[in-house]
């Protein structure tokens, strides 16, 4: 069962603010969905490979070419702020106002 | 086009579109004009297709069903739309969606839900829940979908259409809003075997801008014929009464048309199949909670809070707010199966799982043609109906097997379950044989005397 201290935890490694009612009703669902996923412990797989995609892909490296790509001003068309052609994010340091 | 776009519009009610494009009806009549002219057009000349709303189109708006990608109008598009498009295929909308693909009726939409065209009570299953109600409805003979778990095929089978995932890596993901990129590949919905085969195979080959696109796609040449000594296996774990009679029903039918028409049925087991689903939802969404990292409103998409509040908290309150609760219920879940500690426990755990699924389905391919279940346990629900997540997941049983193991998969109408309303059947092949899904598919369509007509519905 998901403590109280564990869903703080995992909301911030998910970087989700949520509100005490929803913390709570997904906590809920959280923790019978691990009820559930312990259905898989009935299956022994000591010395199972993890199967992580379908298909193997080898090398996926292409030869160093120069392509087209996209203008910068159409990119920075999409961004959420911008000013003098850079993208402006909120402040990453806290200069302790 | 006109006929098309005037469906789209008085099939409001639907819900099936988040957006239309009226442009579509300027660029049939310059196709006009060209084949006036004596030129020769592409084998999808003029047809008007509707594209899922998680698959990227130039200049037009791109929702993924989510608040957090307000007003993004993308600079290109998905190869699979620009390939349908340079075989002439007209885009005429947008379909609805659950957020990011996330769910199985079309509910989790920010946009609204979508509804089945057979009785606007129900849903038309999810996700790719709008593209299914667009051909069901009779609007266009073709959509788009992607499938991760079953979203393009358990819609189809709500709604009473073809619903068709290839192989892993047959279609380029390039311009998908990436969900799970290990299980999800793009998938196509259609009322004929026939569009089907003519989109697949205007859209298959390799894109150098997917890393895990095939170097040579399925090779589509074994796609007709009849089904004389085909082997069909029927998957004992999945074709119980975990069912409704209704389906049961079904597949009984589907079962004396197989034989009739020449295939052998018999029964197969796979004995991790009742595991698929468990496994399915720690991998997704494990998958998902790293690809949707992305969407932390720092340069691109919704942001919410000022500037002085710092980085970290606008980031939590951008996503906090722009993602509906099962995009946030499957965040924290795999977020949680990658945690340190648990990563063992059940992201770890679940690909061994998958890895002995996949084994699974290898062996009983070393008896059988083709694997046989129903595509879900139910025909379509009621909105709101299934309020626990979880009761939602466990209809994913049949599907999510084919995308743990990379291989095709295609949902067949087989008639009608409870209260009318239409069932499919799934049938699922070795990777790369997706030629024989079709020729199925085919056969059946033929069997049943027509192609799968749209829904008369009352709502036009």
């Amino acid at each position: 069962m998901l403590s109280d201290a564990e869903m703080e935890h995992l909301k911030m490694l998910a970087r989700l603010e949520l509100s005490e009612t929803e913390t709570e009703s997904l906590k809920g669902d959280l923790n019978r969905l691990l009820a559930y996923f312990d259905l898989l412990s009935e299956l022994d797989t000591d010395g199972v490979d993890e199967l992580a995609r379908p298909v193997d892909v080898d090398s996926v490296f292409r030869d160093d070419v120069v392509q087209a790509g996209l203008e910068p001003h159409t990119v920075q068309a999409l961004a959420v702020e911008t000013e003098g052609g850079f993208f402006k994010v909120p402040r990453t340091v806290d200069s302790g106002e | 086009m006109r006929e098309a776009l005037a469906r789209a519009e008085a099939a409001e009610g639907l819900g099936a579109f988040i957006t239309l494009v009226p442009e579509a009806l300027e660029k049939a009549r310059t196709l006009d004009v060209r084949r006036a002219a004596g030129e020769t057009l592409g084998p999808l000349a003029g047809v008007p297709v509707a594209v899922k709303d998680n698959l990227c189109t130039a200049g037009v708006l791109t929702t993924a069903g989510s608040k957090s990608l307000t007003g993004f109008v993308p600079p290109y598009s998905a190869t699979v739309v620009e390939r349908l498009e340079a075989a002439g295929a007209i885009v005429i909308g947008k379909t609805n969606l659950d957020e990011f693909g996330m769910g199985s009726s079309n509910e989790n939409s920010a946009f609204g839900p979508a509804r089945n065209p057979h009785n606007p009570d129900f849903v038309p299953g999810g996700s790719s829940g709008g593209s299914a109600a667009a051909v069901a409805a009779g609007i266009t003979p073709l959509a788009l979908g992607t499938d991760t778990g079953g979203s393009v095929r358990q819609p189809a089978s709500f709604t009473g259409v073809l619903g068709f995932k290839p192989t892993y890596g047959a279609l380029s993901r390039y311009g998908v809003i990436a969900f799970a990129s290990s299980l999800e590949q793009v998938g196509v919905l259609a009322r004929s075997t026939r569009d089907l085969e003519l989109a697949l195979s205007v859209m298959f080959g390799h894109d150098p801008h997917d890393a895990t696109s095939l170097a040579s796609p399925p090779d589509l040449t074994g796609a007709h014929g009849d089904l004389t000594g085909v082997r069909v296996g029927k998957v004992r774990e999945l074709c119980g009464d975990g069912n409704s009679e209704g389906v049961l029903g079904a597949l009984a039918r589907t079962e004396a048309t197989l034989k009739a028409l020449g295939a052998t049925v018999g029964e197969v087991s796979l004995p991790h199949a009742p595991y698929g689903t468990a496994a399915y939802y720690l991998v997704a969404p494990a998958e998902a909670s790293s690809n949707l990292a992305r969407f932390d409103g720092m340069v691109y998409s919704y942001r919410s809070g000022e500037d002085r509040l710092g980085q970290a908290e606008v980031m939590r309150r951008s996503r906090g707010e722009s993602f509906g609760p099962e995009v946030r219920r499957r965040i924290l879940t795999g977020t949680y199966a990658l945690s340190a500690g648990y990563y063992d426990a059940y992201y770890g755990k679940a690909l061994k799982v998958r890895r002995l699924i996949a084994g699974d389905m290898a062996r009983a391919f070393t008896s059988y043609d083709l694997l046989l279940t129903p595509t879900a346990p139910t025909a379509a629900y009621r909105l709101s109906e299934k309020g626990d997540p979880l009761a939602v997941y466990m209809g994913d049983v049949d599907t999510v097997l084919a995308n743990l193991a990379g291989v095709p998969a295609v949902s067949v109408p087989a008639g009608t379950a409870e209260e009318g309303l239409p069932c499919g059947m799934q049938f699922m092949a070795p990777a790369l044989q997706d030629a024989r899904l079709l020729r199925v598919a085919g056969a059946l369509e033929a069997a049943a005397g027509k192609s799968f007509a749209p829904v008369a519905a009352d709502f036009l």
